[in-house]
């Protein structure tokens, strides 16, 4: 929790005037052809020379490279400079490299500035040299006006918990919560259902072993139910998120579940005298549950609930002939629990399109057009059809079948998702031989416009699709679905291969909708301040190289809440943010930029206009002293308050108004012709 | 669309006003628009080479002070970028940002200045399009403007 | 049976699909990724050999052919390919766009030539009945009985407006394009607009403003007095906007071959006319090779 010692820091602006003894090395990285290739880089070292206090510009083709980063730590150990610039890509991406550079040469860090020439210059004007020369030449212009300001800081030690909170208990959160656990951190793991287990225990069979999902995925559930680091916190959302990395405090909302989680056995009496019937969500409604239920009978944790919005609290099941137990308590409350922990794994999964607005293939008209999560459920031996798929309108077993591909996906048109959702060729794929295992005689089609089987063994099980089981794949988009008197469908498209349009008749359509953000995504990203991509999904801090970390230090994304995956890879990526947490945690402690604010306490006049500003009350009054106070703890460093004070006394480490002010000066100086 | 209510200070020329380049100072915050910047590059998105970018923690520290000096100094335009509402990395930084900044956008017109040489645009970490298409709009927005009046000449 | 080629050589010159990606709108042509909802969401192609994909994919690749062929003239403009396009490719307006581009380039069927034609005589696309006077017809007591004078303020009331329209057709090239001469009794157009007439134009706005259909009585009025209204000043105005529109390649050589291009325009009309009675499969093919080498 304590932050390091503070009397190290600046506590004045006042005496930051650039002195004689500031010495500005600039180095100038070509990035490859990315900046090389597109300004002039020996114009570049002759304007860095220009500049006020650079004694040395140097150039080379990769500076985040060894012998680049030698060559700055040879001139700081030789004593040539002592502020370093280095003009090359975002500073989100290498500021950390070179910071170390100068750590292991004994120069304080925050000494250094970084021009970012190749995603705000090279990249975004790669035929324009002159432009992109005139910008770059600018933004060198402003990091040496500021590392000139810059003053030296003393890196914030913070702790870190622990522990660790996990938002869905889907595939992805029960494996990151095991490795973490396993690891002897203690982890809670929260999901908003009365069951753990997500997606992934609606489906049938796994691509492309045609494992059994419940077979591979229910020994896990019951691991992590066993596990004694692992607190499962189902039925369950989580309310608020405080803190920082290291120090979260979290609370989570317990719904109430209407029956008492320590007395119920799970033995599934009240279930049977329940009067109430409505449809099971876990099998999208095509079976029933009582107001009383689990979703599936090997439900994690097996115990009951109510649901509230259909009980009609008749009381029966909390007579004592039902209920042995008197587990049932009608005036149970949702309760708020805070939980205290280092690092944040959000695996909130994702949501199925929604086809009901493709009005071309009927889905919600036709009783025979169903969606691909529909079919799972009809193929499962433990859905409604105990694995016979039949067709809704009549119950007879389907002759024929058509999957529909890309549904909702790779589409722009409005309402739709230009992404590729990765699993529906594959799990279309599966599912046809699923049905062909069953009824070889059957004829099933699958209209497709281009096959995805990326993954290991994925295009073997593409290729025996079509030799061993005859399945036939038809190149062409259908155009749109009509229904038959006999409720038969007509559907009609193009095969593109033959160059003519087709119609059909099939028995029955399965439109392989695609994945989409969760239609709370919103709201989980604002809890932990995580941002997302223009598709929904949550953004990774680098598409790359951080495909696992989120931009809020100690918050990691996991499984198809960063992006549509199948299911190996949500796997690995949920060990990999597991290790992401695990390394934070294991360490104890972290290091973080020590960019709060600070009152100059001779400046403050006890206006308190700052005190309402910070979202995150770090600052008090001091009435004695009749002065703002900012406890550097609670700071989160946005400066709002600096840009709010009135007498100019507060300032924001690395961030001062001087320094913001240089940057200014230094590209519109007053020795800059027009 | 834009008028031009500010002291003209000399007639230019047509070719002179073709060759203007708008000089437009970008003070971005760090978790959203910077972000969305370095997306717009890394996605290669090509756009006028009038903008350079200045990055602080959080829009809600720009300084009415920063603008103003940077238009005194003779910058043609200003494009502060902020989270958009409700996703702000600091809860509500932005929301004191779309406060100050149509006051300081009166005040900029009390100078004498056009009001759009401020501009306050909301741009997420993924929006590198929008920003795109925001600074295209504002450097033809500006051109037609043309320079800075307070811009020290040769 | 056809004999097997065993080259097939692509001619990809991309002409057509730069000049039809100018349009911003249509850019997103080139997105394609051949799902075949177009074609499958056809209701003409359902009777007819139009596949709409395979038009697109022309388009795509950049094969010139795509404007010669007969396809882009079966389309019903339904536009329910335009709603299904899943890279939101607004089909339809790109295959109007390709029958603008056709028809500047002279391909064109016979019997729409021959409504530009009538046009040209008429002032009418549909002419009405031409009894002199007109008033015993259906259509003149039709209008008598909505309190309307008999003939229509059209060419029919405005003789004098026809020599207008034949001026405008002259003035844009059309009448060169859809090989049409006026009759050495009718008043030839003003020897002031001839010198001028070799400007070859973009006849956008020409078909454009040009209905093909002429159901309703009032539609007629409107548009012939649009054609009547189209006075000899206006005209000006307009032949400036055309040539501006011209590409600067065409430009290039009226500037260059003003001479030549008045034989060669003489050539073209002759032909064109024995091209009328013979059928449009048959002659559309060396008409092509013919243009192509003279561009070349």
């Amino acid at each position: 929790m304590s932050k390091s010692d503070l009397s190290s820091q600046p506590t004045s602006d006042s005496d930051s005037s650039p002195s004689s003894d500031i010495r500005v090395g600039v180095y100038l990285c070509h990035c490859g052809v990315n900046i090389g290739g597109v300004i002039d880089m020996t114009e570049m070292v002759e304007f860095a020379k220009t500049l006020p206090d650079v004694v040395i510009a140097r150039e080379y083709k990769f500076y985040c490279s060894d012998n680049g980063q030698a060559e700055i730590a040879k001139d700081i150990r030789n004593g040539l400079v002592n502020r370093v610039v280095v003009a090359a890509c975002s500073p989100r991406m290498h500021e950390p490299t070179f910071r170390r550079i100068l750590v292991e040469e004994g120069l304080n860090p925050f000494y250094f500035a970084q021009a970012n020439i190749r995603e705000h210059a090279t990249w975004v004007n790669m035929y324009d040299s002159a432009g992109a020369q005139r910008i770059s030449q600018d933004h060198l212009r402003m990091q040496v006006a500021k590392v000139r300001q810059l003053k030296a800081l003393e890196p914030q030690i913070v702790m870190v918990r622990p522990s660790s909170l996990i938002i869905g208990a889907g595939i992805a959160g029960i494996n990151t919560a095991l490795d973490l656990g396993n690891q002897g951190f203690k982890v809670y793991l929260v999901e908003k259902d009365a069951t753990i287990g997500g997606h992934m225990a609606q489906l049938d069979k796994t691509f492309p072993t045609m494992d059994c999902s419940s077979c591979i995925l229910t020994p896990k559930m019951v691991e992590v139910s066993r596990n004694p680091n692992i607190t499962i916190m189902a039925y369950s959302e989580v309310e608020k998120v405080d803190g920082y990395v290291g120090n979260f405090q979290v609370q989570i909302r317990r719904k109430a579940h209407y029956v008492d989680q320590s007395k119920c056995t799970g033995c599934g009496e009240c279930a049977l005298h329940c009067p109430v019937v409505v449809g099971n969500e876990f099998d999208l409604g095509m079976s029933h549950r009582s107001a009383i239920y689990i979703p599936f009978p090997q439900a994690v944790p097996g115990l009951y609930t109510i649901d509230m919005d259909h009980c009609i609290k008749c009381g029966i099941c909390a007579t004592t002939t039902v209920c042995e137990p008197q587990a049932i308590n009608f005036d149970e409350v949702d309760e708020i629990e805070t939980v205290e922990v280092g690092t944040i794994v959000v695996a909130t999964g994702y949501d199925t399109i929604d086809v009901s607005h493709l009005g071309n293939y009927g889905y919600g008209r036709f009783e025979n057009v169903v969606t691909g999560m529909e079919m799972e459920r009809n193929l499962s031996s433990t859905g409604p059809n105990l694995g016979h798929p039949v067709r809704p309108s009549d119950g007879q077993t389907p002759h024929s079948i058509a999957w529909l591909q890309c549904v909702g996906s790779r589409d722009t048109r409005e309402g739709n998702h230009p992404y590729c959702s990765r699993v529906c060729c594959m799990y279309a794929i599966k599912q046809a031989r699923q049905y062909k295992e069953k009824h070889p005689e059957a004829e099933c089609y699958i209209f497709y416009m281009d096959i995805r089987a990326f993954g290991k063994g994925y295009e073997e099980f593409y290729e025996s699709a079509s030799h061993e089981y005859g399945i036939k794949f038809m190149r062409g988009r259908l155009a749109e679905i009509q229904e038959n008197p006999d409720k038969t469908l007509l559907i009609r498209g193009e095969d593109t291969f033959l160059g003519q349009p087709l119609a059909l008749n099939v028995d029955m359509v399965v439109l392989s909708n695609g994945v989409e953000a969760r239609a709370d995504a919103g709201k989980i990203a604002s809890l932990v301040t995580i941002q997302r991509s223009t598709d929904g999904f949550f953004m990774e801090a680098h598409p790359k190289l951080r495909p696992v970390d989120s931009l809020t230090d100690g918050v990691y994304i996991a499984g198809v809440a960063q992006g549509p995956k199948d299911i190996p890879d949500v796997v690995s990526q949920a060990k990999g943010a597991a290790s992401g947490a695990a390394i934070l945690m294991a360490k104890g402690e972290v290091e973080v930029e020590p960019y709060f604010s600070i009152v100059q306490t001779a400046l403050c006049a006890g206006c308190r206009s700052c005190i309402g500003q910070c979202p995150f009350g770090a600052i008090t009054f001091d009435s004695v002293l009749h002065v703002a106070h900012i406890n550097p703890a609670q700071c989160k460093g946005c400066g709002t308050c600096v840009s709010t004070c009135p007498n100019n006394a507060i300032l924001q480490n690395h961030f001062t108004t001087k320094q913001l002010m240089s940057i200014i000066e230094g590209v519109l100086g007053d020795d800059r012709v027009w | 669309m834009v008028e031009t209510t500010e002291i003209e200070t000399k007639t230019e020329t047509k070719t002179e006003a073709e060759a203007f380049e708008p000089f437009i100072l970008g003070i971005f915050c760090n978790w959203c628009t910077y972000t969305g910047a370095d997306q717009a590059g890394t996605s290669r998105m090509q756009r006028p080479p009038n903008l350079r970018i200045m990055r602080v923690m959080c829009s809600g520290r720009v300084e009415p002070e920063m603008i103003i000096e940077a238009l005194r100094r003779g910058a043609d335009g200003v494009l502060v970028g902020a989270c958009h509402i409700g996703d702000c990395h600091y809860v509500n930084g932005n929301f004191k940002t779309v406060r100050r900044m149509p006051v300081l956008v009166n005040l900029i017109e009390q100078y004498g200045l056009n009001p759009n040489r401020l501009w306050l645009r909301h741009i997420s970490a993924s929006e590198g399009a929008e920003l795109t298409e925001i600074v295209k709009e504002y450097v033809e927005i500006l051109k037609k403007l043309g320079p800075n009046p307070l811009k020290k000449h040769k | 049976m056809e004999k097997i080629q065993p080259n097939i050589i692509y001619s990809i010159s991309n002409a057509i699909t730069e000049e039809l990606i100018k349009d911003e709108a249509l850019k997103v042509v080139r997105a394609c990724f051949q799902c075949g909802t177009c074609t499958g969401s056809c209701p003409s192609g359902r009777r007819t050999a139009i596949r709409t994909r395979q038009v697109i994919r022309r388009i795509a690749l950049g094969l010139d052919e795509v404007i010669s062929s007969d396809d882009i003239w079966l389309c019903s403009t339904c536009y329910t390919c335009y709603e299904r396009c899943p890279r939101s490719i607004p089909v339809t307006d790109v295959i109007i766009k390709l029958r603008n581009l056709a028809t500047q380039r002279g391909f064109m069927k016979p019997p729409h030539r021959a409504v530009t034609h009538i046009l040209a005589k008429t002032g009418h696309g549909v002419p009405l009945g031409t009894q002199k006077g007109g008033e015993d017809n259906n259509w003149s007591l039709l209008r008598a009985s909505y309190g309307l004078p008999n003939i229509p303020p059209t060419t029919l009331s405005h003789p004098d407006a026809i020599t207008d329209i034949q001026t405008l057709m002259h003035a844009t090239g059309f009448d060169e394009l859809v090989g049409w001469t006026p009759d050495p009794q009718s008043p030839a157009a003003p020897s002031s607009i001839k010198s001028q007439s070799n400007k070859p134009s973009s006849l956008e706005d020409t078909l454009e403003k040009k209905p093909i259909e002429k159901p309703a009585e009032k539609s007629v009025e409107k548009a012939a007095e649009k054609a009547a209204k189209k006075s000899t000043d206006k005209s000006a105005s307009k032949k400036k906007k055309s040539a501006k529109k011209t590409t600067s390649k065409k430009k290039k050589s009226t500037k260059k071959t003003t001479s030549k291009k008045k034989k060669s325009t003489k050539k073209k009309t002759s032909k064109k006319k024995s091209s009328k009675k013979a059928p449009a499969d048959t002659t559309e093919k060396p008409k092509r090779a013919k243009r192509r080498s003279k561009k070349n």
